[in-house]
């Protein structure tokens, strides 16, 4: 039977509209998800209909949610999570060759396309945006986001001046570029020479025709094993973006963030004019970290520390503006502020003569201990000393809220919890901290666990690090050989369950104060954090920070790469949002906090959330195999 | 069946449109077949009016649900020639415009490629009677063609599904509005087949809940419905 179909008709090219909508078909190219539109059936499944069973046999075909709600249900009944429009399934059975695990329920009335699984693994092989989202889910959503945000921030930027002016201004050099047939030992040898990050190629008219950065060349010529004979162009990037050089400086920000590239041609009367790179436009900025640390160390007078302070807010904002990650981002405020906090100290503590000849170790507890500082962030110390008598330690003490009350006046509010250095429970010698320690290890109440998950996370932030590394070996010595406190940690750990909602996509909170919300902090990044401890404090190891606990531990337990790598990205995906949702709230006069309205996000964001919660599951999940919990 | 006399004059027909028109002649249609078995054709027609007899055919869509699902590649969508165009009035209905109109297929043209189409299953249509009655008038009048084929119609079989739904439900809109259902165009022949076909999803799916397991059942249910409707009232 000839059906005489035209190519795409209109019905073909509403569904490839509707579908691009949705990652990964936005990123994938036009012929692609048009091939694979033309492949898809249309099914409709009632309110409480099955779509999917348990199966041995792996999947017919891929579903995508087309309108509707799926429920993912486990084996043993529990509903674990919820698909909605333009969410796939069951893509882990079909990339693995296996039957489903779980059952699919239709929630509410749902429609779903239909890709045969032939169809489907064709697909994978067609496209690599494609390829990429399916095999690396979380990462490459979190990819789109991060684009995105950088796009929006860059169009937000637009009222200032200085992203008004015309690019040409930032050109520092004579354009250097090569011709085609160059071969690529000369044109590597310019760039060195000319200590340039990338090269254009340009024809004879002066036309940019292609360009390799120092990260091309790491992947195409030095991996690849290309000769250094071959000409240039072979290992170019083809037809490479390019923009007027008297075109807005705002315009490069934002095709530099679409497009994921650092290095810009730009063209006068199609001739090459200048490359700029994503340094030119951000050394733009005002403020950075070299600033605001070499003028922390210059300053004398404790009562300049708080515009410092707040100058670093407000570099880490324009830091999150700019697209940089969070374990990047929370890494840099903590260090900062721990300048702040060394600097405090210093200014106190040297001019204090009864201190003269003490040994004494300022900790950083909490995220603060962790380098995982966000801009919403309570003060979280201690003191350790070595022995002082009874004189000594009032005038330990007195230093110590002295310090506590300057890192309040620089926007440190006071910990509500008394957590403090200057708070005398806080303020012990070496040995009446292991005693602490040792407490809790034994008692493990839920009030001694609360202490350990605060104060185990301690690292020496000034004076002299020593007693605080010796603490550290003790304390791990101590835990390692307790299994009975590492189990109720794990228990105490588990009670706190993410957030996915069985009903909605997520469980909103029912408190008063933050109605229709999830803590951010509590429900999303503490499990993380919870788990990497209890893996840390069980290894032995002397990481604070949980990203790098979480390495550690992953080489130590066997877990594979691929999976740590997720909960990597899922973990600094959630600091992310607590930055971004703590910058939107400062930038309209609230107090920063971690409770975010998931109706607020994006449908791209809030289906990371999800997914960085289902990784948070999955941590517990190994944590509670661990502990046979 | 074929009704191979017309008579008006037809348009004449060179040797494969002939060969493609004698392969319609005889067309086997099982309405004993379970429901979700069943290859249904659900079409749309947009014409220059709402008078069957008189107002041209402008374009047909549609779409075919097999084994109870819509393929995306079984689609069809064919806009017909004008001799002349049709009243500006329509053209605000239909978003058809002049050039539009003019550049279609030619109508014996696009009927035989809807007749192949939908060979060998039975229509389905949101007032089906209108779309029934242009299509098997511009067969006659273009092949000399009459298949007598079994026509269903959505506006009748929602209401006898889903009765509490009926009284606020009359135009498609209505019952797409019902379900959720999101038209991706409004009044574009294939985008109101398309939504016609979830709804026909949703129906067959409804049907198989009360029992009805073949087509037959579902035609004697509209039939009876029909026979209730025009003696009682």
């Amino acid at each position: 039977m000839n059906l005489a179909i035209p190519l795409a008709n209109s019905l073909h090219r509403a569904t490839l509209d509707a579908i691009r909508r949705q990652a990964p078909f936005a990123a994938m190219g036009e012929d692609a998800v048009l091939w694979l539109v033309q492949r898809l059936s249309v099914a409709y499944y009632a309110q409480g209909e099955v779509l999917l069973e348990p199966a041995e046999q792996p999947p017919d075909a891929l579903r995508i949610v087309k309108q509707g709600t799926v429920d993912g249900v486990t084996a043993d009944g529990h509903s674990v999570f919820q698909l909605t429009v333009g969410e796939m399934f069951p893509l882990g059975a079909l990339l693995a060759g296996r039957g489903a695990a779980n059952r699919y329920v239709a929630e509410t009335d749902t429609f779903c396309y239909l890709l045969p699984a032939a169809d489907f693994h064709a697909l994978l092989a067609m496209s690599p945006a494609f390829h990429d989202f399916c095999t690396r889910r979380i990462a490459s959503l979190l990819e789109e986001s991060q684009r995105a945000v950088q796009s929006e921030y860059a169009l937000a930027l637009d009222g200032e001046p200085r992203f008004a002016r015309p690019l040409a201004s930032l050109i520092r050099r004579a354009p250097f570029s090569v011709a085609p047939d160059t071969p690529l030992a000369d044109a590597l040898a310019g760039m060195e020479q000319a200590r340039i990050g990338s090269v254009v190629v340009a024809d004879a008219a002066g036309a940019p025709v292609g360009i390799l950065t120092l990260k091309d060349v790491l992947a195409r010529v030095t991996l690849a094993g290309v000769p250094l004979a071959t000409p240039i162009s072979a290992v170019m990037t083809p037809a490479p973006a390019t923009l007027p050089d008297d075109a807005p400086v705002a315009d490069a920000l934002v095709l530099m963030a679409r497009q994921g590239i650092h290095h810009l041609p730009l063209v006068k009367g199609g001739a090459l004019a200048g490359v700029i790179s994503e340094k030119d436009i951000f050394a733009l900025r005002r403020l950075s970290v070299e600033g605001i640390t070499s003028a922390l160390s210059r300053a004398d007078d404790p009562a300049r520390l708080p515009a410092l302070a707040q100058d670093i807010g407000d570099l880490a904002h324009s830091l999150l503006a700019q697209g940089m990650d969070a374990e990047n981002l929370t890494a840099i405020i903590s260090s900062l502020n721990d300048r702040v906090t060394e600097r405090i100290i210093a200014l106190e503590s040297e001019p204090d003569r009864k201190l003269a000849g003490l040994r004494w170790c300022w900790l950083a507890l909490g995220s603060e201990g962790r380098m995982e500082q966000t801009l919403a962030t309570d003060q979280d110390n201690a003191l350790i000393f070595d022995a002082a008598d009874d004189a000594q330690h009032a005038a330990l003490l007195a230093f110590a809220q002295r310090v506590n009350a300057r890192l309040d006046a620089c926007g440190f509010p006071l910990c509500k919890g008394g957590i403090m250095a200057g708070n005398p429970p806080w303020c012990l010698s070496a040995e009446d901290w292991q005693r602490q320690f040792a407490q809790w290890i034994d008692h493990g109440s839920p009030e001694a666990l609360l202490h350990a998950s605060i104060f185990f996370d301690f690292r020496p932030l000034a004076g002299d690090a020593a007693l605080a590394l010796a603490l550290r070996a003790w304390l791990n010595r101590t835990a390692r050989n307790n299994p009975r406190f590492l189990h109720q940690m794990a228990g105490n750990a588990l009670r706190n369950r993410p957030p996915l909602g069985v009903v909605r996509d997520f469980v909103l909170s029912e408190d008063d104060a933050h109605p229709n919300t999830i803590d951010l902090k509590l429900n999303g990044a503490t499990p993380f954090v919870d788990a990497a401890r209890i893996f840390a404090l069980a290894a032995g190891s002397p990481q604070t920070n949980t990203a790098k606990r979480l390495r550690e531990a992953a080489h130590a337990l066997k877990i594979p790469d691929a999976e740590l790598a997720d909960w990597n990205r899922a973990f600094h995906f959630l600091q992310l949002l607590r930055l971004r949702h703590q910058h939107g709230q400062q930038r309209t006069g609230l107090p920063p906090d971690n409770h975010l309205d998931p109706d607020t996000l994006n449908p791209l964001d809030r289906r990371i959330l999800k997914e960085a919660l289902r990784q948070a599951r999955k941590v517990q999940a190994r944590l509670a195999m661990d502990y046979g919990l | 069946m074929i009704w191979p006399f017309g008579k008006r004059r037809l348009p004449a027909l060179d040797a494969s449109s002939c060969a493609r028109r004698a392969a319609l002649a005889r067309q086997k249609i099982d309405l004993r077949m379970p429901l979700a078995g069943l290859r249904w054709c659900v079409v749309d027609v947009e014409t220059g009016g709402l008078d069957t007899v008189r107002d041209p055919l402008l374009s047909i869509g549609a779409v075919a649900v097999e084994q109870g699902r819509i393929a995306l590649h079984q689609s069809f969508e064919a806009g017909l020639t004008q001799t002349q165009a049709t009243g500006a009035a329509n053209i605000l209905i239909h978003g058809i415009t002049d050039s539009e109109q003019r550049a279609g297929q030619a109508p014996h043209e696009a009927l035989l490629a809807w007749l192949e189409f939908a060979r060998d299953s039975p229509r389905v249509a949101f007032h089906a009677g209108f779309d029934q009655a242009v299509l098997q008038r511009e067969a006659h009048a273009q092949l000399g063609l009459s298949p007598r084929l079994p026509w269903f119609d959505a506006a009748v079989i929602a209401p006898l599904l889903f009765p509490a739904a009926a009284p606020h439900c009359r135009q498609l809109d209505d019952w797409l509005a019902h379900f959720g259902i999101a038209a991706y165009a409004r009044h574009g022949a294939l985008a109101d087949a398309y939504a016609t076909a979830e709804l026909w999803l949703v129906l067959i799916a409804a049907a198989q809940r009360e029992n009805i397991i073949t087509a037959h059942q579902l035609q004697r249910l509209t039939q009876a419905r029909r026979w209730l409707s025009v003696n009682l009232n």
